[in-house]
């Protein structure tokens, strides 16, 4: 019998020699190792010569902490031919400061293992080679993207939404969300088997992610059930893009060992407005709108609005 | 207006100045960087003066890695009063040899920062304090746990699996598995709710991690559907074990709002056998007699063996 546990011998060495790609050059990277749901573990790599942080979108960093200033500090790289020769932070006179391994600080120089503080997200900064860099963001993806379609998973798009909720609050910015459920879900698992199905949902995230643009973001949020945020949209735009979805999946056919699958979705259309005082309110409405799509005729995209929402 | 995300003052800070958490002792940590999928992630605080890596359940830090060795290196940490003054690493004539930072190694002393290969798996030394353990543990836990339930999710868990089926192949252990589907769950959501139907799947997978024990690894596999492996466990002590739980699920009433939410629980239970081919193979027979289960009565034990697939 093949003991296929049996110690095997080496071939190959992770780390090549002196030489190699060990040696590569490190990156700065900042990780946000405390702080809001949202920001959690996101990481990002300094490459320019100056990263602004701050709440506002306009930062290259942005966080969604309500302790932190709209532009709150910023981080400067000086590199020569030699490497990376000084990295420091300059607080940028922010209403509740910015601390450096728990000092406060006005402008200061920076090394490896250092946290910065602004509100109450913690930043930690590091020199990552390769393969560091690759642990973190596949520990990441693991953390934040649905393992079978790759899209983000429900705990994380919910965060994103929470956060864009809270920014349309304050600044008056659009956005709307679809929600979308793929229609007789149920029926694909049964005559073809789960492995059909699960075929079937990976390839349309990939669809829905062809669909998409760059700064739409994209989750599953249960078995047959996916949200989409799009950010600076308004209703119109949201509806022309589930429009374009509903009618991607309507044509798309899965070809499974000389079977032919095909079926189509439902989605519901909500823009973000005032008056809705939670996020769940949002999700609601545009859960409703969804199945209305579905309780009239299936293939069918529906949109709500906020006088949908029933007095409480 | 209630503008909940107009910044707001700091009322406290992460980590201020002599904050104990930022300040306290800093612990050595290992995480593995690079390897196999059920290991990848992983970490340990190195407490004891000698600690043993390998293949072998006796070692420390047990790697599963068909190219480490049973015993493969040690480390050693002395220290003073001064707090840590050494780390050192030994490798204890493997077959593939231990690398330090891409150099082979038979004895050396470790930095901060240095990366180990042992096999296919990097590990890579840090010093850690509270904030960097727990945002580790965390990232962790978001990866490898299912949020709604907090039990593993169904990656993690079907690489343990595989990490047993080895493991039994090669040693001749024993270890079973029960899978497990609540009865009748889309009639509690539909009549419940979904809050109502999660609230509950929270709290019978407080009911199984209750009626466990410590060695046993429970994971969610689906939406109302879980997986459990029991560690040096015949089919005898499985059933036993999937029969109290059924009994406890039976019993549990979920006080939700004005109604009480109830249901029961089908499992299937099945003992590794040599002639399984893959984790599949076995799962699938768990499976079958958990539909046996769910078709003849509900509420219901079935065990699985290897002679009903093969009608040997």
């Amino acid at each position: 019998m093949g003991d296929l546990y049996e110690e095997t011998i080496f071939d190959r060495k992770l780390i090549p020699d002196v030489n190699g790609t060990a040696k590569s050059e490190q990156a700065i990277v900042l990780t946000i190792i405390a702080g809001n749901e949202a920001d959690f573990g996101k990481h990002f790599v300094l490459e320019r010569k100056r990263t602004a942080i701050g709440r506002e979108k306009i930062n290259d960093i942005t966080l969604s902490d309500g302790k932190v200033s709209k532009a709150h500090c910023e981080i400067s790289v000086i590199r020569s031919s030699r490497g990376v020769e000084q990295i420091s932070l300059l607080d940028l006179d922010s209403t509740n400061g910015t601390y450096v391994n728990g000092e406060a600080v006005v402008q200061t120089t920076l090394k490896a293992g250092d946290k910065i503080q602004a509100g109450s997200t913690i930043l930690q900064l590091s020199y990552s080679d390769e393969i560091e860099r690759e642990y973190h963001a596949k520990l990441f993806d693991f953390a934040a993207r649905d393992a079978l379609t790759g899209m983000y998973n429900k705990r994380f798009i919910v965060n994103e939404l929470e956060n864009y909720c809270r920014i349309a609050r304050r600044s008056n910015r659009v956005f709307s969300i679809i929600m979308l459920d793929i229609d007789d879900f149920k029926q694909i698992n049964d005559r073809y088997g789960h492995l059909a199905g699960d075929e079937y949902l990976k390839r349309i995230a990939g669809l829905f992610q062809r669909t998409l643009r760059e700064q739409d973001i994209a989750g599953r949020i249960g078995g047959e059930e996916f949200l989409v945020i799009l950010p600076e949209t308004a209703i119109e735009g949201a509806f022309q893009l589930a429009v374009r979805i509903r009618k991607g999946v309507e044509d798309f056919v899965l070809s499974l060992q000389s079977q032919e699958i095909r079926t189509t979705l439902s989605a519901g259309v909500c823009q973000y407005e005032r008056g809705l005082k939670e996020v769940k309110d949002l999700l609601d409405l545009a859960d409703q709108a969804m199945y209305e799509a579905k309780k009239s005729e299936k293939n069918k995209v529906m949109r709500a609005s906020f006088s949908d929402l029933p007095e409480k | 207006m209630n503008e909940f995300f107009d910044e707001t003052i700091c009322d406290r800070h992460v980590a201020q100045p002599g904050d104990e958490k930022l300040r306290a002792e800093r612990s050595i940590m290992l995480i593995i960087i690079a390897g196999g999928d059920v290991d990848f992630g992983r970490h340990f605080i190195l407490e004891k003066e000698e600690v043993m890596v390998g293949r072998d359940s006796g070692n420390d830090i047990v790697i599963h890695d068909g190219k480490i060795s049973k015993v493969h290196c040690a480390l050693s940490v002395t220290r003073g009063s001064r707090g840590i003054e050494r780390i050192g690493i030994r490798d204890l004539a493997t077959t593939n040899g231990t690398y330090l930072n891409g150099e082979p190694v038979s004895q050396a002393t470790l930095r901060a920062g240095d990366k180990i290969q042992v096999g296919d798996t990097l590990l890579q030394l840090s010093y850690s304090d509270e904030i960097e353990k727990e945002y580790h543990a965390k990232l962790f836990d978001l990866a490898a746990r299912d949020a709604l339930t907090g039990l593993y999710n169904k990656r993690y868990i079907f690489n343990e699996m595989e990490n047993h089926l080895r493991i039994a192949r090669r040693s001749g252990r024993v270890f079973s598995i029960i899978l497990l589907d609540i009865d009748d769950f889309k009639g509690v959501n539909d009549r419940f709710g979904h809050l109502a139907g999660d609230e509950y799947l929270r709290q019978v997978a407080g009911l199984f991690v209750r009626s466990l024990r410590e060695q046993d690894i429970a994971g969610r596999i689906g939406g109302e559907e879980f997986l459990v492996i029991l560690p040096e466990t015949a089919i005898d002590g499985a059933m036993q074990l999937a029969g109290r739980i059924r009994k406890n699920v039976e019993e549990f009433v979920l006080a939700h709002e004005e109604s009480r939410v109830r249901t029961t629980i089908s499992a299937g239970v099945c003992q590794y056998d040599r002639e399984f081919k893959d984790t599949k193979e076995f799962v699938e027979l768990a499976d079958q007699a958990m539909y046996k289960a769910k078709r003849t009565e509900k509420n219901k034990v079935m065990r699985a063996s290897l002679s009903e697939q093969t009608g040997k």
